[in-house]
C-alpha cells in the first residue's frame, strides 16, 4: 500500500472541512489512493464537533464581531479553535482494513507515528484515551474518526503555538460563568509545542512527513482538481451555510 | 415544559439532553462531544427517547436506545437514559 502525502493548498475552514468528506467518500470508492494531507488555513476559525450545540460552545457575539468562521465538522468530538499557523491539523484517508477495528485501539494505533515523531524532536507527548494527544502540562491536540464502508478518516489538530487567552475568547469555556478556578484549569488543559521545543511548524511538519515515510511506503502527491471543486461546492452548499453550522 | 440536563461520562465525553414534554416526551435534542458511528444515526437515537411517558423506565430508556443501529463512543445508553431521565424529572 503506498500513501500520497498532500503537503499544500490553503484553503477556508468551510472548504477545509468539505475536502474531509469528498476525500473519505472518495476512498471509499475506490477513487483515492492512501493520504496523509496536512492542512493549511486562510483564518481563525472553530471547527465544532458534529454534536455540538452552536451556542453552547462559541461566544456567539465575540465570533460574529470578529467574523470567525465556526463551521461544523463532520466527525463528532470537541470544538477546537485554529489559528493559520499556530495549529497543525493531519487528515489519515485509510482503507478500512487497514484500520483497527475497535475503535480505541485505531485512535492510539492511527495517531502513534505523529507522536513518535513529536518525540524525536524533544516533545514529551503521548497517547491518552479516547483521542488526546497530551503533553505532561496539558492537552496538545486530539483526533476524530469517521467511518464509512470501505475507508476510515482520521483527523487531528495539534497546537504548535496557539493564542489560549483568545482561545478562551472564542470559546465558551472561558467565559464569567465558569469560575477562575475552571478558566485555569481550561487554559491548563491546552499545551501549544512551542512552549517546550525550538523548532518551526515547518520543521515540525518536516518531522513528522519523514517519520511517516520512514514507517510507510508514501510518495508526495497533491489534491486532484476535481476533488477541489467538489469541495468548494461543498463548502458553499453545506459547510459554510447557517443551516448545517447552527442546525443544534 | 422544557428543561435539560448535563452528564459528563467517567473517562468518556459530555451529553447534553434537553426535552420538551407534557404527559409524554415530545421532542429530545442530544449534544456533546461524544461520537457516533454512523454520525446518521443522531436523529434516529434522538427519536428512540421520544414518546415515552415521562415516568417511563430507565430499562425501557436503555432498550429504545440499544435498538437504534449505532455505535456510541464516549457513552453507553445507560448514560444518556440517566441524562435523559434527569431532564425529565
Amino acid at each position: 500500500m503506498t500513501y500520497r502525502i498532500i503537503d499544500d493548498g490553503t484553503y477556508s475552514e468551510p472548504v477545509q472541512q468539505a475536502l474531509e468528506g469528498v476525500l473519505a467518500e472518495r476512498l471509499d470508492e475506490g477513487d483515492l489512493e492512501p493520504t496523509l494531507r496536512f492542512w493549511y488555513r486562510e483564518s481563525p476559525a472553530v471547527a465544532l464537533g458534529r454534536f455540538q450545540a452552536y451556542e453552547d460552545e462559541v461566544a456567539v457575539d465575540y465570533v460574529d464581531q470578529r467574523d470567525i468562521d465556526v463551521v461544523r465538522r463532520l466527525t463528532g468530538g470537541g470544538a477546537m479553535y485554529v489559528e493559520p499557523g499556530a495549529v497543525i491539523t493531519y487528515s489519515l484517508y485509510l482503507p478500512r482494513e487497514a484500520v483497527p477495528d475497535d475503535i480505541e485501539t485505531s485512535y492510539a494505533a492511527l495517531d502513534q507515528w505523529a507522536i513518535d515523531a513529536l518525540q524525536s524532536i524533544g516533545l514529551e507527548v503521548s497517547h491518552e484515551p479516547l483521542n488526546d494527544i497530551a503533553h505532561p502540562d496539558g492537552k496538545i491536540g486530539g483526533s476524530a474518526q469517521l467511518r464509512k464502508d470501505d475507508a476510515v478518516l482520521h483527523h487531528t489538530t495539534m497546537s504548535y503555538a496557539l493564542d489560549t487567552s483568545e482561545m478562551l475568547r472564542v470559546l465558551r469555556i472561558g467565559e464569567e460563568k465558569v469560575s477562575d478556578k475552571a478558566i485555569e484549569s481550561a487554559e491548563k488543559r491546552v499545551a501549544v509545542m512551542r512552549d517546550y521545543v525550538d523548532a518551526s511548524r515547518e520543521e515540525i511538519i518536516t518531522a513528522l512527513k519523514d517519520t511517516f515515510a520512514e514507517r510507510f511506503d508514501a510518495e508526495p502527491g497533491s489534491l486532484p482538481n476535481a476533488v477541489v471543486s467538489e469541495a468548494r461546492a461543498r463548502a458553499s452548499e453545506t459547510f459554510a451555510t447557517e443551516e448545517w453550522n447552527r442546525k443544534l | 415544559m422544557h428543561d435539560s440536563a448535563t452528564l459528563k461520562v467517567p473517562n468518556g465525553k459530555l451529553l447534553e439532553v434537553e426535552v420538551t414534554y407534557d404527559e409524554r416526551v415530545t421532542d429530545v435534542r442530544v449534544t456533546g462531544d461524544f461520537f457516533l458511528d454512523p454520525p446518521e444515526s443522531h436523529a434516529a437515537l434522538e427519536t428512540a427517547l421520544e414518546g415515552h411517558p415521562t415516568d417511563v423506565s430507565r430499562a425501557t430508556l436503555v432498550e429504545a436506545i440499544q435498538g437504534v443501529d449505532a455505535t456510541l463512543i464516549g457513552f453507553d445508553a445507560g448514560h444518556l437514559a440517566d441524562a435523559t431521565l434527569e431532564a425529565i424529572q
